[in-house]
């Protein structure tokens, strides 16, 4: 029961942390409205709630004090400038930080986020000699705060109060913190055992706190119970009075709440207090705009829509079959239902689907925190935060995102000194937005740094050996390099970036997900990261491809073309090597029927049918299929899910037949010759001059220009390479 | 492909094709009431039930608990670069799930499949596999104490895969570990030794 509260607890956490986080950010950029403050105070004052009724101490010390500095912004005592706002952000990752500690369990250090307490206290006390404040004297140093008091306090529960998460103990164990405390439980309402139950609270308190501390802090233990039970805290010197004066006064609780802060009568009477509902569980928000559900619940839910995508495409395959006369009507009916089938498809997928927004948001914290570093001045401005994506997607792109950003501010923004000295604003811009386009939601990272340094890049490629020497390549190719495994251009590692596992593990995150990344740089102006990827990873488009009696499916994104070769196009390097001359250049050509063991299929290249494919490197590869069958949307099924992954098959699917269909994977397809083509490359480095000899030897026709001389070059090492094997 | 399908593919080998109709039935159609009372009344022993089939002329058994659900044989897709045991994969409703030729993982040998074989779907830690084998034989009630260990040699399958062997009458029928045969580590391993 506890820890279920507790996970709703974390959860509602993520979101006031989200809310806080974007309302000190326009804090920051000078946006200090009422209402944004508002905000940001209750978001701080329920993350604080909840984290006193599970005992996390320190997260309610700092929040604490956090909360009563914005108390003070919030009636105007303080008014926000910029570096203060940066103290608020600062504290407030602090917070998120302690958040997250709490969630997995970790201890947190001592002295955690002390700084930034002590700045907080200097704030308030600050505040505390301007105006006339002695109370908010006693509630910050209760110690200094002179005469002990004593209070007399009737706690006493309803019997529902443990429903909601609370433990009493809890509360005793806080007020004993405070001071002196004499407890003497009330066992007159313990029904007899066989009435018991042990979800009920019986018991109540009488408590007598002898305390320096102020009322508030009194009043403020008993924050999330209030309402879940009778309660007076009266300040007194004699011993609590009989029965017959709790009734009495306890029914006088709501007087006496009078005296409370303002603030939390101000949060009691606004609807969207989520201390309550964290707390209470029979607390109702007067109108539910939404819900929570498990994703698992989704999960199953999409999973039968699949089915039911597979169960309308074998009708509408088998109504084909029938004769015209019954046919017709009959189609008529499968037609409605495939276009139902579309929009419930769509529909279940956008409950998945979530605002990039939730991304977006923990982008100025990775900014702050690493321009912090860099001693670097980064803005941040983000467009297009509501386009939605499928959730797993959303997940899946924070790593490579945020490793972009550092990237961005490391390697491409410069110093303010140097970009003074360029004539641009000393403070450097990163700009990221998304969209929608053509089915996949494009994200751009945008900043005006200094752009790739394109001689440090090929320089270093070549050394590390991933360009030749005598290799010519385009700008926008140079730029690409960034995503080859290995490649660092830093000078030094630095704490930031620089260790050369960065962009090639983004790339793969994104080619993971069925997406494509791209960088164009423009020198001393910026540089823009573009990625594409697809809305959900449940269903894609393919098309339909046979090999011999098996039936494979190739990723639509991943097709350029396909046709015909005639007899002539493909050049025959040995029985299993050919390259085929394809939009003006040699492409290797893969017979899915050899690499795949199929017997039954067409060998001859003439009598099959090529397909051009691009992998998302940007690396062509043609395969080899018998014919077309189709192109339809394909449920992708994992084969990893009850058996393992398959080289060069990226996932399965179910035809309308019923039979299981294997989804090839294009990267995974050009990996599988990519040693042999590795090993070429070195090759053809080591001995250029013998092997280009070796070239012109065995195919003279292949020698009409150079270009076409180096690349015949390759392919004839490739043939080595296989040989030797 | 519904269950119904299935049924109607058991009309060889009378006792043993019966029964697995039967089996089948039961196993499968969890609407039907009399599956309830079926498993019902196994319930309180039915740790120690075992299904067991045939492979050639031995007696493997496996734990009914684990069973899925026996289907006849049907198509799979073949899995390129894949151990020769692997068949492929099938749909069973909607899971791609793997179907393993039990004798080609034994023994090497492959089998020669015809429409009287059988697949049974089992559930190893959290996955489902199938299991091609000969034929359904039984299901036996075992005690824990009658399982003795395995000999080392005289079965065609490793003795580190079996759990024990138990003597019914004139049968011997050997406990199968799928687990540990069908260990997804183990499947790896062999596959890159196999290729």
């Amino acid at each position: 029961m506890h820890e279920q509260f507790k996970i709703t607890y974390f959860e509602e956490c993520e979101d006031r942390i989200l809310e806080a986080e974007e309302g000190f950010s326009q804090m920051l950029e000078g946006n200090r409205d009422s209402d944004v403050i508002d905000t940001v105070f209750r978001s701080i004052h329920s993350i604080k709630g909840g984290a006193g009724a599970f005992g996390f101490d320190r997260v309610v010390d700092f929040t604490h004090h956090f909360e009563t500095v914005l108390d003070f912004v919030r009636t105007g005592e303080i008014v926000p400038d910029r570096d203060m706002c940066g103290l608020f952000l600062r504290a407030h990752d602090i917070v998120a930080d302690m958040i997250a500690k709490e969630k997995a369990s970790e201890p947190i250090a001592e002295n955690f986020g002390a700084e930034v307490l002590v700045e907080l206290r200097k704030l308030s006390l600050a505040d505390e000699d301007n105006t006339d404040g002695t109370e908010h004297v006693d509630y910050l140093d209760a110690t200094d705060a002179g005469a002990e008091r004593t209070w007399s306090i009737i706690f006493r529960p309803y019997p529902d109060i443990l429903k909601t998460g609370n433990e009493p103990l809890f509360i005793i164990r806080a007020l004993k913190e405070l001071g002196e405390l004499q407890v003497t439980a009330e066992c007159d309402d313990i029904p007899s055992l066989d009435n018991m139950s042990p979800e009920q609270c019986y018991i109540g308190w009488r408590m007598l706190l002898k305390t320096a501390a102020a009322e508030e802090e009194v009043w403020e233990i008993f924050d999330f119970v209030e309402g879940l039970c009778e309660l007076t805290i009266e300040q007194q010197n004699v011993p609590p009075g009989d029965m017959a004066e709790r009734r009495k006064t306890g029914n006088e609780g709501s007087s006496t709440r009078e005296a409370r802060r303002k603030e939390d009568r101000d949060l009691d009477e606004s609807s969207s207090a989520p201390v309550k509902e964290v707390t209470s569980a029979s607390a109702m928000s007067p109108v539910a705009q939404s819900i929570r559900v498990d994703l698992d619940r989704i999960d199953q839910l999409v999973n039968l829509v699949g089915e039911m995508v597979i169960a309308q495409s074998m009708l509408q395959e088998q109504v084909r079959w029938l004769p015209y006369e019954v046919s017709n009507t009959i189609s008529v009916g499968v037609e409605n239902l495939s276009r139902h089938m579309r929009d419930l498809q769509e529909s279940v997928m956008s409950v998945r689907a979530q605002p990039i927004k939730s991304v977006f948001t923990r982008m100025p914290r990775i900014i702050r925190e690493v321009s912090a570093t860099c001693g670097k001045d980064v803005r941040l401005t983000t467009f297009g935060e509501e386009t939605e994506v499928d959730k797993t997607v959303l997940e899946n792109l924070i790593d490579p995102l945020t490793h972009m950003i550092r990237n961005s501010i490391d390697h491409g923004i410069e110093t303010p000194e140097e970009r003074s000295a360029n004539g641009k604003t000393p403070y450097g811009t990163i700009q990221l937005s998304a969209k929608h386009k053509s089915g996949r939601i494009v994200i751009e990272i945008e900043d005006d740094g200094a752009g790739i340094n394109r001689d440090a890049v090929l320089k270093k490629a070549k050394q590390q050996g991933l360009v030749n020497d005598d290799q010519v390549l385009s700008s926008n190719e140079i730029d690409n390099l960034v995503f080859k495994a290995g490649f660092s251009t830093a000078e030094k590692v630095s704490e930031v970036s620089g260790r050369g596992v960065g962009m090639d593990v983004v790339k793969r995150n994104i080619s993971n997900l069925g997406g494509r990344i791209h960088v164009a740089s423009y020198p001393g102006e910026g540089c823009t990261v573009t990625m594409s990827l697809p809305l959900t990873l449940a269903v894609m488009d393919g098309m339909v491809v046979s090999v011999g009696s098996e039936r494979f499916v190739l990723p639509t994104i991943n097709i350029i073309e396909s046709f015909r070769p005639n007899a002539g196009a493909i050049e025959r390097l040995t029985q299993d090597v050919c390259v085929i001359r394809a939009r003006g250049e040699y492409v290797r050509i893969i017979a899915l029927h050899s690499l795949f063991e199929i017997d039954d299929a067409r060998t001859a290249p003439e009598e099959a049918l090529v397909i051009l494919l691009e992998s998302d490197d940007g690396e062509r590869l043609a395969v080899m299929v018998d014919d077309v069958l189709g192109q339809q949307q394909v449920v992708i099924k994992s084969l990893e899910r009850n058996y393992n992954n398959v080289q060069g098959i990226s996932a399965a699917t179910i035809l309308g037949n019923g039979d299981v269909a294997l989804i090839i994977d294009v990267p995974g397809l050009h990996d599988m010759n990519a040693s042999i083509n590795l090993e070429a490359e070195r090759l053809n480095v080591i001995m250029p001059e013998e092997s280009s000899g070796e070239g012109s030897d065995a195919d003279s026709e292949a020698n009409d220009d150079l270009a076409e001389s180096n690349q015949e070059e390759i392919q004839e090492t490739v043939l080595e390479g296989q040989c030797d094997e | 492909m519904s269950d119904a399908d299935i049924d109607t593919e058991f009309i060889g080998d009378s006792e043993a094709g019966l029964f697995t109709e039967n089996m089948t039935a039961k196993l499968n159609d969890s609407s039907d009431g009399e599956v309830d009372d079926f498993i019902l009344s196994q319930s309180v022993d039915a740790a120690k039930q075992y299904i067991t089939f045939t492979i050639a002329q031995e007696e493997y058994g496996t734990p009914i608990l684990s069973v899925q659900e026996i289907r006849g044989w049907m198509n799979t897709t073949p899995l390129p670069n894949t151990p020769k045991f692997v068949k492929g994969v099938t749909n069973l409703r909607g899971n791609v799930v793997p179907v393993f030729d039990l004798r080609a993982r034994f023994s090497g040998e492959t089998t020669e499949v015809t429409e009287r074989h059988v697949v049974i779907m089992v559930e190893i830690e959290g996955r489902i596999i199938g299991l091609l084998v000969d034929a359904i034989s039984d299901i036996l009630t075992i005690d824990e104490n009658q399982i003795q260990p395995p000999p080392t040699g005289s079965l065609i399958v490793d003795t580190q895969y079996l759990d024990g062997l138990v003597a019914t009458g004139e049968r011997m029928v050997a406990l199968i570990n799928t687990n540990k045969l069908f260990d997804s580590e183990e499947i790896k391993k062999i596959g890159n030794s196999d290729l």
